[in-house]
């Protein structure tokens, strides 16, 4: 199982535009979709969101507003700003040639 | 609007929120665990596992709500100013005449500001690169009773100085030397610096090229080294293969060890350094600690301060006379003097400086005084507009950071209008091309003299800025709108400032225009001074007889005869004399005289007197008349050892009424006193009388190898120059001709500085003037159209236009008398600063105090004149109906 994968920050960062390209969302609610989505096999450490959350809120990515929850308690909501899903859309185009580089590179043979 | 930038309000409101956050995540958290079968313990466990450490995330948190709201501030802050900076543009661009007259006006104060700066900073500081250059101090010979003043030291002197440690930790004696040096194969006269002691390091000077010589160097018997400048050196081959090669100095040969960097300067006129041989003439205590020949430099020691160093060389001095005292035995009124090296290179341009730096700042002060009372007419034709603004809800600062932002504005578009035409004014003075003051000629705006200008700008922002800024914090909303709109509240306060203003203006422009008066007058009287001898149609120039080539008194004498000859064949010379010491061309030096048989008068001073050596038609070529006995000739020749003519003053000092001639004198050599000349001034029309005594140079002809011709002609100085080079070449081509110019063209040199002086002073008194008026007629229209309605009722009430008129001028003129009165007393406090400048007049001169105070009322005059007139003209049925 690789339920302990390190999350470094930068990754962090996209999987929560990711998560809220789908729309507003509050903290808890960001950690509970990427715990569904990857049926619990990345375990963020959930006190690392919360910094990033605002840190993303500084560099005008994300804009927050408290609104009230499902349970109709008092939330921060989170959602992405144009220049967030500007980021969100140059950062995954970045993420992939990554990772489709990556894969070919520990797919190769030793001596190719 | 929702603004979700700002969420993170004040830190307080951000704390709660992160508290707020953080709990709604553990308790929704532990909400899931618990409806997942978990006891409330095992849930809250569980969840602040999954979390971490809340502290640090909550720090964490805090810091980063901390820095943007920091960010969200600044930029909110700046996105303000730059929408107050557009609408102040607008505002301005819609009073074109009010935007321009104190664009103008700023310029004006500032640019006149960084053009004398720059001049200040060329003539204090630019010419020496020093390190430390403070705590470099001169020291002088000083014989006050024989009026003998500000001499140098003899080299003896300045050796024993050399020795005293705990006043100076490095010294040098500097003298001076014109020499004959091939450049490009054309002989050229150079000046040069015979140096003893440690120069170099002294004036922590490295060399650009090569290296430097040692204070040994100087000892008999060392090699000849020399130094060069960077500027003798371009001219020589400006490469490094210089160095170890032989250059002839007069026809010394010295071996070029080093070069110096081009940056460093001193003397200013050296072309090179050389070791100054101590011989055993200039080292025999008995004859030559009166040879003063050498300017002291030392760096004084830390603590020491160069009035503490005064006192010391007095003791010095007294210490000396008992140890020497064959040396000073002709000299009962030695003592020395030190003053900083900064203040001692400036010199004469010094009071200049000093006076113009007071002139212009006040010019700044009318300009910052002009500007706020343009500002506060302005502000309050603009009280309804800021009245509304703030019945609108604008914070009182928020209106005073939209005058600020104006003023500021303003200041700087003043101030760079101001730095071009200091840019100009610079160009010009270079134009003027003083050459007596090569100073002058480097001037430019250099990064201090921007830095400076800068500083003025803020200064002059805030000034005109604050004023205005304040009252606008002041403003009465509900009463600026009630009034009629013309009348602000607070006029009374207003109009205090207003006059304020005028009557400041009026005194800072009394001040510049008696300071421009009096050097006008001062430089009026010096025209008029008659200097002894008549300037126009000569031209002088100096030749020296290499050593080498003519060792023979009788040698000498042949070569002047032979060139006295055919300079006299020149068509258009009308009559030819050679002298050393002649008038604007140097000086002979000075020595005690006696008078065998004579003795002293009631009175009389010590016996000193400055001396020339004269050869050839010498008094009938100058214009220097015999007022009695007979001039020294050509035909007094070698054997008229003894003929000495004295002048006016040394006759009237030490003979009263009796008869000089006839009588035997003692200076230098004895001789028999055939004749008395004018007076004549010998190095600047404002100096005082000294005894003068002329040497027949044929009867002495032994020692002096250099002389000055002076040719009266018709020709133009240029052409006679060639025409006399020619003459030279045909008797010896190895000798240049130096120093060529007219006497006139060296009398007006003499007065330079004080012409260029009075021009700016004029400048600036004429500039003070039109801004002054200019405020005189800006407050008096304004007072004017704020009182129609008043002037209105009174006419309509009968009142005669004669009376109206009578009213407004009586309130403008008594701010212009009152500005005068003002003005009168600061220049009693101020005016002993002017006393350098002023020649021939009291500094306390009634008849400019009076001439300026009447072109400052009549002007003021018709400055209210005008509005006066506008008074007249106002309709009482149209202001009464206004309203």
């Amino acid at each position: 199982m690789a339920n302990d994968l390190d999350l470094m920050r930068g990754t962090l960062d996209l999987f929560v535009l990711k998560t809220l390209a789908w729309g507003p969302r509050h903290g808890l609610a960001i950690l509970r979709w990427i715990e569904t989505v990857t049926q619990a096999q990345l375990q963020v450490e959930e006190g690392a969101l919360y910094p990033a959350l605002h840190r993303m809120e500084q560099k005008g990515w994300l804009a927050a507003e408290w609104g009230l929850s499902e349970n109709n308690r008092r939330a921060k909501y989170y959602r992405l700003t144009p220049k967030g899903r500007r980021q969100y859309t140059a950062t995954l185009s970045h993420w992939q040639r990554y990772v489709s580089a990556a894969s070919l590179l520990l797919a190769s043979e030793g001596d190719a | 609007m929702k603004r979700l930038v700002r969420l993170p309000g004040s830190p307080a409101r951000s704390s709660a929120d992160v508290d707020a956050e953080l709990a709604f995540h553990l308790d929704g958290r532990i909400e899931e665990l618990m409806a997942r079968g978990m006891t409330r313990d095992d849930a809250e466990r569980e969840a602040m596992r999954r979390f971490g450490d809340p502290a640090t995330v909550r720090a964490e948190m805090e810091r980063i709500d901390t820095d943007t709201r920091r960010r969200t501030a600044f930029r909110e802050r700046v996105m303000e100013l730059a929408r107050d900076a557009r609408f102040a543009l607008r505002t301005l661009g819609r009073r074109p005449l009010y935007t321009g007259a104190i664009l103008v006006t700023i310029a004006l104060g500032v640019g006149a500001n960084a053009a004398v700066f720059s001049a200040v900073h060329a003539v204090l500081r630019k010419p020496f690169e020093i390190p430390g250059i403070g705590r470099l101090a001169v020291v002088r010979d000083d014989f006050p009773r024989m009026g003998l003043r500000d001499a140098a030291l003899s080299p003896l002197e300045a050796l024993d100085l050399f020795d005293r440690k705990e006043l100076f930790t490095t010294a040098t004696a500097v003298g001076g030397e014109g020499a004959t040096i091939e450049i490009d194969g054309v002989p050229t006269r150079a000046s040069g610096a015979p140096t003893i002691g440690d120069f170099f390091g002294t004036f922590a000077v490295r060399p650009a090229l090569g290296r430097t010589y040692r204070p040994e160097d100087s000892e008999m018997g060392r090699p000849r080294v020399v130094v060069l400048s960077h500027r003798l050196w371009t001219q020589l081959s400006a490469d490094s293969a210089i160095l170890g090669t032989t250059l002839r100095i007069g026809e010394t040969p010295y071996e070029v060890i080093g070069v110096l960097p081009a940056s460093f300067g001193y003397p200013r006129s050296a072309l090179y350094w050389r070791p100054m041989t101590l011989d055993s003439t200039l080292l025999n205590q008995d004859k030559s600690r009166g040879t003063l020949i050498t300017g002291f430099v030392g760096r004084m020691r830390d603590g020491l301060t160069v009035e503490r160093l005064g006192g010391e060389l007095r003791a010095i001095a007294e210490q000396w006379h008992r140890q020497y005292a064959a040396g000073y035995a002709n000299v009962s009124d030695h003592t020395m003097m030190a003053r900083s090296f900064v203040i001692a290179q400036a010199g004469e341009l010094r009071p200049i400086v000093t006076a113009l730096l007071v002139a212009v700042t006040l010019v700044l002060l009318l300009a910052c005084a002009n500007v706020a009372s343009l500002q506060l007419v302005r502000a309050a034709g603009r009280a309804r507009e800021l009245a509304v603004r703030a019945a609108l809800g604008a914070g009182r600062g928020a209106i005073a950071r939209t005058l600020l932002v104006e003023s500021t504005l303003l200041t700087v578009g003043g101030a760079l209008l101001g730095l071009v035409a200091a840019q100009g004014a610079v160009r010009w003075v270079r134009a003027l091309e003083l050459s007596r003051y090569p100073v002058l000629n480097s001037l430019d705006l250099s990064a201090p003299v921007l830095a400076y200008t800068g500083g003025i700008a803020v200064l002059t922002g805030i000034l005109v800025g604050v004023a205005p800024g304040l009252r606008a914090m002041r403003t009465d909303v509900s009463a600026a709108l009630r009034d009629s709109g013309r009348g602000a509240s607070g006029g009374a306060s207003r109009h205090r400032l207003l006059r304020l203003s005028v009557v400041s203006q009026h005194a800072l422009t009394l001040l510049l225009l008696v300071g421009a008066g009096l050097t006008m007058r001062s430089l009026d009287r010096l025209l008029r001074v008659d200097p002894g001898f008549a300037a126009d149609d000569v031209v002088a120039f100096s030749v020296s007889l290499p050593q080498q080539s003519y060792t023979e008194g009788g040698q000498r004498l042949a070569f002047w005869r032979s060139f006295e000859e055919r300079l006299r064949a020149i068509p258009g010379v009308q009559s030819v004399g050679f002298a050393l010491g002649a008038p604007f061309t140097g000086s002979a030096g000075s020595t005690m005289y006696d008078l065998p048989g004579v003795p002293p008068m009631a009175g009389e001073p010590r016996r000193h007197a400055n001396q020339a050596f004269v050869f050839g038609d010498y008094f009938r070529t100058m214009g220097i008349e015999i007022v009695r006995g007979r001039a020294i000739t050509m035909a007094d020749g070698a054997a008229g050892a003894t003929v000495v003519v004295v002048d006016e003053t040394l006759v009237r000092q030490s003979f009263g009424r009796a008869d000089p001639i006839g009588a035997s004198i003692v200076h230098g050599a004895e001789g028999t006193i055939v004749g008395v000349a004018r007076s004549v001034k010998l190095a600047d029309l404002t100096e005082g009388s000294h005894p003068l005594v002329y040497h027949n140079y044929g009867g002495v002809a032994g020692w002096v190898g250099s002389l000055t011709a002076v040719v009266r002609t018709s020709l133009p100085p240029a052409f006679l120059l060639k025409a006399a080079q020619r003459s030279l070449a045909e008797l010896d081509p190895s000798i240049p001709i130096a120093d060529g110019a007219s006497l006139r063209e060296r009398l007006d040199a003499s007065l330079g500085p004080r012409r260029l002086s009075t021009r700016i002073l004029g400048a600036f008194a004429g500039m003070s003037l039109v801004l002054a008026l200019l405020g005189v007629y800006a407050v008096m229209s304004h007072v004017v159209s704020e009182r129609s309605r008043e002037i209105g009722i009174r006419t309509a009430l009968g009142a005669q236009r004669s009376q109206i008129m009578a009213m407004v001028m009586r309130e403008g003129m008594t701010m212009a008398v009152v500005g005068l009165a003002i003005g009168a007393g600061l220049f009693a406090a101020l005016g002993r600063l002017m006393r350098a400048l002023v020649y021939g007049v009291p500094v306390f001169d009634a008849a400019t105090l009076v001439g300026a105070s009447l072109l400052l009322v009549g002007a003021a005059l018709g400055a209210c004149w005008l509005p006066s007139r506008r008074a007249v003209r106002v309709d009482p049925a149209v202001t009464l109906k206004a309203d």
